[in-house]
């Protein structure tokens, strides 16, 4: 009997189907003369017991800001990563906020930050800071937020502790790195 | 011809043709009197005897100003008899104090023609005499010098009707061009008026007729500052309606026998590939993958490919790929191999790698500098004849490879050279089915050490000379392959070589202020134009996503920013070509491909793949001004812009709301049905084919942990699923994670039965369908989960 073939596609990614994407948003403005970084955007976003989490709430510190979801093996596979840098530099003016993109319900993801022992705030992220953050497409999506409120990394996929450790050094004047170009 | 109908002649031209309509694909200029070769030459070189450039005791007659220059191509005529200058403020200040005409020659090492004019005619002291007294003379690489390369071939087009190397052109000492030509010979032949005679035309009608030559030079100067020019002010719309106009554009002109898109001369055209594939994979229409594996299957079994040693030439002369110009350009390597492999990654046909790795390692074993760096060019000819080094005649190949020749042709023939003498080696065409021929793949490995015996012949033959130049954009364009290589393939080398040439160029091409263009014997020259600093930083880009390494990126952004700063123009956001801004005719922004992207297209694009990187908008953004900018010309022949329609697409999907992305889709999906029509309560079959892209997985049914969304064809409305047979999954461990995951890879195939539940049914076909979810990751990411709906064409039948 004759076949009937269909080629269909993959049509977009929940992620896409939650309706978020790059606007016409406005240029971001650029940095500090030298730094070239972009200003990281402001979000507002509830956490597991309902509270209300901004960016700027963590002012004046280095911010890591990660992208995860519960059903994404590298994004746990950097969790006590994060859980780990949290707790030896957070006296020293870092914060870590895990932006869940879990779309299970809050239940599945305070499971997991319950067994995980997760010290720092994680919150409910939504298509708004999704799009705000470059259309983030793929996770872990991780971004280095410096003390100014400015982007100094953004790194898409799995990266060892010590990536971020070393971030979080050059931010706190701990290690100066040089660069090419001296 | 007198200069009045010459001038009346220019005039003609230069109204009547307008810009951009000229040649469907711009530069891919060919050699000046490649259609001419057989007679031009045989012509000439007869009535022509060679000229005594030494003295008796072996030095020098003649010396002049190149001589101090390090291009080859410039220190090839610093022993002419003619008085010639590089470009710069000395010539042009002389041509103004004498108020002399300028003739301006532009060439480069690996041009066959431009040797020729070299040794008939710049090299005859008679000739030289006429140059001297009556014009001040430059000479220029054209891979130093792309800014006037540019300008000047596009006043030769509007001057001439066509173009090619050498370009000959004649300028007013305020630089504008009034009359152009390409190859000229020492005496009128073919046709064509001996250069003595052109000279003396010329310096009649600067002395008697000025007026009329300033008309003509003004005319061609306003056209191509409308041209290049700012203020651009029509632009279309950014959407897929251009993209489409220009695959629309090139399935018209595809040729399907040979592949390619047009007659000879037949030129590559990895950027048009590439855009097809770019294409292909945002509508996976099959047709325009179809269309890039026959040309490049084609391409590969003509001569146009050396089957000894790996890599290109630069162009066929026929339109069976049979017969090139053998110079081996840089360019060809990194996009030929580039486009392979990318044809390799969404066929899987391994003829296709195996070529792609035949230029990379000819590239690096011919072609890499001790220090990294990647030569410009491999010269075309030896001792005076083109391509000897690779012709063979049958009996060579009788007495190289004795009673196995036979075995050699019936695989290989020789495509027979104009000149006759001799052949280029090709895999045979006419035997089998006509069309494809006899497919690449099927060249059993009993032939290699018979093609190793013959590369060992052709080794101890007289080598074609290697223009070791390294060239910062090209280099950038060969990173960016091998680092992709690196990627599709993972072999060491070609990650190690990408390494290399990065670190070659940022130490010792870059001075601190900025990049350079060029570097030989052991100097760095020139200040970089925007295409160097475009093709580096999307070399680099590759580089960081073959790596995985920070300092890649950390490079690219401070590249981005120094490029920015140099050649943005902040009135309108457009990037300028060059930095010699003041000194050139005019202050050029280009977007049309050449044998290379333009510097405007592949800045787009880079910038786009930073702005994907690193989340920072402000790239994206000054993408989207160059696409837009440039959008009024793309317009009106858009397939000259294969690359600008690469950035449009990339910005599509970057900016797409919340629509269809595929730009990172690694899952493709097909249904195909057992039935076209069933009855009423029947069982069918489902089968759901699943095709993974290298490198990603989707989770198996089961999934191997309770928090992993599992692959799953699931019931929709009244379609019930009875049974699903699910393949017998692959174990992955991935880099970071203790326990190893239990997944599908590659193509798989989910064999469903399903049922109609018969009260649900509508008369006739009804809007049936089931789900597919899915969850992708690769080894450093995941995608969302997706459930995609999958409609079952099928009838109901009561």
């Amino acid at each position: 009997m004759k076949r009937r073939l269909l080629l269909v596609l993959a049509v977009g990614f929940a992620l896409a189907a939650i309706g978020i994407g790059w606007s016409a948003t406005k240029e971001s403005p650029k940095g500090k003369k030298g730094t070239g970084r972009a200003v990281a955007a402001e979000f507002e976003l509830k956490d597991l017991d309902g509270n209300l989490v901004r960016l700027s709430d963590f002012e004046g510190q280095v911010r890591i800001v990660d992208f995860w979801a519960t059903w994404c093996p590298p994004c746990r596979a950097e969790i006590p990563h994060f859980r780990a840098l949290y707790e030896k530099y957070k006296d020293q003016g870092v914060a870590v906020i895990g932006i869940s993109l879990d779309r299970g319900g809050v239940d599945v993801v305070r499971e997991f930050v319950n067994r995980e022992k997760v010290n720092y705030p994680t919150v409910m992220g939504d298509a708004k800071t999704v799009k705000a953050y470059g259309n983030v497409q793929s996770i872990p999506t991780t971004f280095v937020i410096d003390q100014d409120g400015r982007i100094y990394r953004k790194y898409v996929g799995y990266r060892d502790q010590d990536v971020f450790e070393e971030d979080i050094k050059v931010l706190l004047n701990i290690l100066a790195t040089g660069k090419r170009k001296g | 011809m007198s200069i009045r109908r010459l001038v009346v002649l220019l005039g003609f031209l230069c109204v009547l043709v307008p810009l951009g309509y000229f040649a469907f694909f711009r530069a891919e200029h060919h050699d000046a009197n490649s259609k001419q070769n057989a007679s031009t030459r045989s012509v000439t070189e007869d009535m022509v005897a060679k000229h005594e450039l030494k003295n008796p005791d072996g030095t020098w007659k003649y010396t002049n100003a190149l001589v101090n220059a390090s291009s080859l191509y410039l220190q090839l005529h610093a022993h002419n008899p003619v008085n010639w200058y590089p470009w710069g403020e000395e010539a042009l200040e002389v041509a103004r104090r004498l108020d002399r005409p300028i003739f301006l020659s532009i060439g480069y090492s690996t041009c066959y023609w431009c040797h020729v004019m070299e040794r008939l005619v710049f090299s005859d002291p008679q000739i030289a005499t006429l140059m001297n007294r009556w014009f001040v003379n430059i000479k220029a690489d054209k891979e130093e010098r792309p800014d006037l390369d540019q300008i000047y071939m596009t006043a030769t087009r509007l001057l001439n009707g066509n173009g090619g190397w050498p370009n000959s052109v004649f300028l007013t000492p305020d630089l504008k061009p009034f009359f152009a030509g390409t190859y000229f010979p020492p005496v009128d032949s073919n046709g064509l008026p001996g250069f003595p005679r052109v000279l003396e035309m010329l310096h009649d009608a600067w002395t008697n007729n000025r007026a009329q030559v300033l008309v003509a030079a003004d005319r061609v100067t306003r056209v191509l500052e409308e041209e290049y020019g700012a203020g651009r002010t029509n632009t279309a719309a950014l959407d897929t309606t251009l993209i489409e106009r220009a695959v629309e554009g090139l399935k018209a002109r595809y040729e399907p026998v040979f592949g390619g898109f047009s007659d000879a001369p037949k030129f590559p055209n990895s950027q048009a590939l590439e855009l097809l594939l770019d294409r292909f994979e945002f509508t996976h229409k099959t047709e325009l993958l179809e269309m890039v594996a026959h040309t490049l299957k084609q391409m590969s079994m003509g001569g146009l490919q050396d089957h000894l040693a790996g890599g290109f030439h630069r162009y066929s002369t026929d339109a069976q790929w049979q017969v090139p110009h053998f110079e081996k350009m840089l360019y060809n390597q990194a996009q030929i191999s580039r486009v392979l492999l990318h044809t390799y990654q969404l066929t899987g046909r391994e003829e296709f790698r195996r070529t792609a790795e035949g230029i990379l390692d000819f590239v690096r074993s011919e072609m890499t500098d001790p220090e990294g760096g990647f030569y410009a060019a491999l010269d075309s000819e030896t001792g005076g004849g083109e391509g000897s080094y690779y012709l063979w005649t049958e009996v060579e190949i009788r007495e190289a490879l004795g009673n196995k020749a036979e075995r050699f042709f019936a695989y290989y023939g020789l495509g027979r050279t104009l000149e006759g003498e001799g052949g280029v080696l090709t895999l045979r065409f006419e035997e089998k089915n006509h069309v494809g021929g006899r497919d690449p793949d099927e060249v059993p490995e009993d032939l290699e050490p018979l093609r190793a015996e013959l590369l060992r012949v052709r080794n101890a033959r007289p080598r074609p000379r290697m223009d070791t130049k390294i060239l910062a954009g090209w280099n950038g364009l060969m990173i960016q392959s091998y680092a992709f290589a690196y990627r599709v393939l993972r072999r060491d080398a070609d990650l190690a070589a990408a390494r290399l040439a990065v670190e070659f160029v940022l130490a010792r091409m870059h001075d601190g202020a900025g990049l350079t263009r060029s570097y030989a014997q052991g100097r760095a020259e020139l200040k970089a134009y925007v295409e160097d600093y475009a093709f580096m930083l999307g070399g680099l880009v590759e580089l960081y996503r073959a790596s995985g390494e920070q300092r890649y990126l950390d490079e690219a952004l401070d590249l981005a920013d120094e490029m920015i700063g140099k050649f943005k123009d902040p009135e309108d956001g457009l990037f300028f070509f060059s930095q010699n801004r003041g000194d050139l005719l005019v202050d050029m922004k280009d977007a049309q491909d050449s044998a290379i992207p333009s510097g405007n297209s592949a800045a787009a694009l880079s910038l786009l793949s930073l702005a994907s990187e690193t989340g920072r908008s402000e790239y994206r953004e000054m993408a989207r001004r160059i696409l837009e900018g440039f959008s009024g010309e793309v317009q009106r022949v858009p397939a000259g812009y294969p690359t600008m329609l690469r950035a449009t697409q990339a910005f599509l999907i970057q900016s797409t709301n919340g629509q269809k992305i595929t730009e990172s889709d690694p899952v493709q999906v097909e249904v195909v049905l057992s039935k076209e029509q069933v009855v009423e309560g029947e069982s069918f079959q489902v089968d759901v084919r699943v095709k993974i892209a290298d490198g990603w997985h989707i989770n198996a049914n089961h999934a191997s942990l309770d928090f992993l969304v599992p692959t799953e064809v699931q019931s929709e409305g009244p379609v019930e699923i009875l049974s699903v047979d699910y393949p017998v999954p692959a174990n992955v461990s991935l880099g970071f994670a203790a326990e190893s995951l239990s997944v599908f890879t590659g193509e798989v195939m989910l064999r469903a039965r399903v049922k109609v539940k018969p009260q649900e049914i509508l008369k006739g076909t009804s809007d049936l369908a089931v789900v597919l979810q899915y969850q992708a990751c690769d080894e450093r990411r995941c995608l969302s989960p997706v459930k995609q709906r999958l409609a079952l064409p099928v009838s109901i039948l009561k």
